[in-house]
C-alpha cells in the first residue's frame, strides 16, 4: 500500500512503503515519453519522477483490488503496450515555453 | 460528446479544478495521484482530474507561489533497503495559495448564491409563468 503520510524535513524520516509493480514497461513507456517532450533535461527528469510515482502508484491500487501486475499496468494506462510514437502529435507548438509540458499526456494517458 | 446535464459527466473548469486542489491541500500536503484519488473518492468519481489536467495545474500552482513543493523518496516494500526508491513530489499550501483558496471559496458561494436565486423552490415548478 502506498504510504500517504505527509513530507518531513526530518532527515531521518520513515520512508514510505511501496509495493513495487512492474518497473521495466513503466521505465521504458516513461523514456519514450519524456524524449517526445523536448524539454530541458533537468525538467525532464522532474517530469518523468513525479509521472513514475503517479503510475506506480496507480499500478500499486490496481493491484491491492484485483489486477495481476501486468493486468493492472494494463489499466492504468490504456496505450501502455505501445508507447507514444507520434512525435507530431507531441511535439511542443512554435513558441512553447516548457511551463506545462504534462498537457502534452494523452487524455487517456490514465483515468486518475 | 458528453452530456454536460447528465449528473455523472460534470466537466471541471479550470477555476474549480484549482478550487478542489487548493481545498484538498488544505487539509493536509499531499502529492499528484493522492489528490486526484482523493477528488475522485470524495465526489463518488464524479470529478477526475487525469495527469493531463493535474499536472500543468500543479505546474501553475507552484509558479504562482501558491503551493511549495518538497520531494521523497519512496521504496517498494520488498526491494533491497540500499537500493534507490523513487521520488515523489509533495504539495504544501503557501501563505498565499491559502489566500487565494479564501478567495476562490467566497467567488463560488457569490456565483452558486446568484444561480440559486433563479432556482425555483422544492415544489415550485420549473418554467412555470408568474
Amino acid at each position: 500500500m502506498t504510504a500517504t503520510n505527509g513530507p518531513s524535513s526530518d532527515a531521518t524520516r520513515d520512508q514510505a512503503t511501496v509495493m513495487s509493480s512492474a518497473r521495466d514497461p513503466i521505465d521504458r513507456w516513461l523514456d519514450v515519453f519524456v524524449r517526445l517532450l523536448r524539454v530541458p533535461k533537468a525538467d525532464a527528469k522532474r517530469i518523468r519522477d513525479e509521472l513514475e510515482d503517479h503510475l506506480r502508484a496507480r499500478v500499486d491500487d490496481l493491484m491491492l483490488i484485483v489486477h495481476a501486475e501486468p493486468e493492472a499496468v494494463r489499466v492504468a494506462a490504456p496505450s501502455w503496450e505501445r508507447p507514444p510514437s507520434s512525435p507530431a502529435s507531441s511535439r511542443p507548438q512554435p513558441g512553447h515555453t516548457g511551463d506545462a509540458p504534462c498537457s502534452q499526456v494523452p487524455p487517456s494517458f490514465l483515468s486518475i | 460528446m458528453t452530456d454536460p446535464t447528465h449528473p455523472s459527466s460534470p466537466k471541471l473548469t479550470p477555476q474549480h479544478a484549482e478550487l478542489l486542489v487548493l481545498s484538498v491541500l488544505a487539509e493536509r500536503p499531499s502529492y499528484g495521484y493522492a489528490i486526484a484519488k482523493h477528488i475522485a473518492a470524495q465526489s463518488e468519481n464524479a470529478f477526475k482530474l487525469p495527469p493531463s489536467q493535474l499536472y500543468p495545474l500543479m505546474t501553475k500552482l507552484e509558479k504562482q507561489g501558491l503551493v511549495t513543493p518538497s520531494w521523497e523518496e519512496v521504496k517498494a516494500a520488498e526491494t533491497d533497503a540500499d537500493a534507490p526508491g523513487r521520488r515523489r513530489k509533495w504539495y504544501r499550501l503557501s501563505p498565499k495559495g491559502r489566500k487565494r483558496l479564501a478567495q476562490r471559496v467566497e467567488a463560488h458561494r457569490r456565483f452558486t448564491a446568484l444561480i440559486d436565486a433563479f432556482i425555483p423552490a422544492e415544489g415550485g415548478q420549473v418554467g412555470a409563468a408568474s
